[in-house]
């Protein structure tokens, strides 16, 4: 086993190289040997990550009732001043 | 009376109607409210969670975890997933595994194999720890850089409310994960020599085929 070899086969394997490697091994090939090419997107799409979490969405989840309770309101409105 | 009590049925509607008019187009939101429903941010972190013996949460409570570290020992991999919604039955069960991408140029008619390859990593890793996976959904959720951008700036910091943005669920599978990462073993702990990919639409998405550095770039 050469050197290389034992030192990969040490570590563990970080999920973004096996994408890469699902990508094509021959770029992860590269981005192990001459290091990874950080892209603008790439820079942007990391910081967005970063910036936007999904947390808020389970309070906006929790703000449909709201939301349901609004629209029955306005059909509700709508179908006194019609018919009221 | 009667004219009165008709003004202020009429000012409730447009007030409705205005209200609701004001609610941004959620077509992602509606493709999630499933995947979300009833979901709580977890106060546990997720390796608490899966050893909790005496204060387990109620049957069909949902809990989402975020950005939480996630390692394979079986498979000798580690990872941070973007979300995950877990509840208990008895043992942990994985519904959802959410990953985030922010593409520059489009969002993809289906979602990326290797975006769903990436999200089934972490159910693995999951299911390893034993947390059921039967049902569990890989949920890859895109939105373009220029609106998720645009998202902030309206100070809306949740990626799934995001304008043209879509939602692609698939259903975990962990064999053709597993089959795939044996064949990997070939590069990382036999010496196997990296094979470049066939595929021009891979190709054309990698820098090194753009800027010279791969021999192999089919772009």
């Amino acid at each position: 086993m050469t050197e290389s070899l034992l030192k990969r086969s040490r570590r563990y394997r970080e999920v973004s190289d096996l994408r890469t490697q699902f990508q094509c091994e021959y770029r992860l090939y590269l981005k192990q040997k001459i290091g990874a090419t950080a892209t603008r997107a790439a820079l942007m799409g990391s910081r967005l990550h970063e910036q936007i979490n999904l947390n808020p969405e389970v309070n906006r989840q929790r703000g449909k009732t709201f939301r349901i309770a609004v629209l029955l309101l306005t059909i509700l409105a709508a179908v006194f001043w019609v018919f009221g | 009376m009667d004219d009165m009590l008709s003004l202020v049925f009429l000012v409730t509607f447009l007030a409705g109607l205005a209200a609701m008019a004001s609610w941004k187009n959620g077509g992602l939101l509606r493709a999630n409210s499933r995947l979300l429903r009833n979901v709580d941010q977890s106060d546990w972190t997720l390796r608490q969670f899966l050893n909790l013996n005496l204060s387990r949460p109620k049957a069909k409570e949902r809990f989402l975890f975020s950005e939480e570290s996630v390692v394979s020992v079986g498979y000798r991999y580690n990872g941070r997933l973007d979300g995950a919604i877990l509840h208990w039955e008895g043992v942990p069960i994985l519904d959802a595994i959410i990953e985030r991408k922010f593409p520059t140029r489009s969002i993809p008619d289906k979602a990326k194999p290797e975006d769903v390859f990436q999200a089934g990593l972490y159910a693995l890793a999951l299911m390893e720890k034993g947390v059921s996976c039967s049902s569990t959904l890989l949920a890859i959720v895109y939105c373009l850089q220029d609106d998720a951008r645009k998202c902030l700036d309206r100070n809306e910091v949740s990626c799934l409310g995001c304008d043209n943005s879509r939602v692609f669920q698939k259903k975990f599978k962990p064999k053709p994960i597993i089959k795939q990462l044996q064949k990997f073993d070939d590069y990382w702990y036999r010496d196997g020599k990296p094979r470049p990919t066939p595929e021009p639409s891979k190709c054309n998405a990698c820098p090194n085929g753009k800027n010279g550095t791969c021999n192999y770039s089919v772009a």
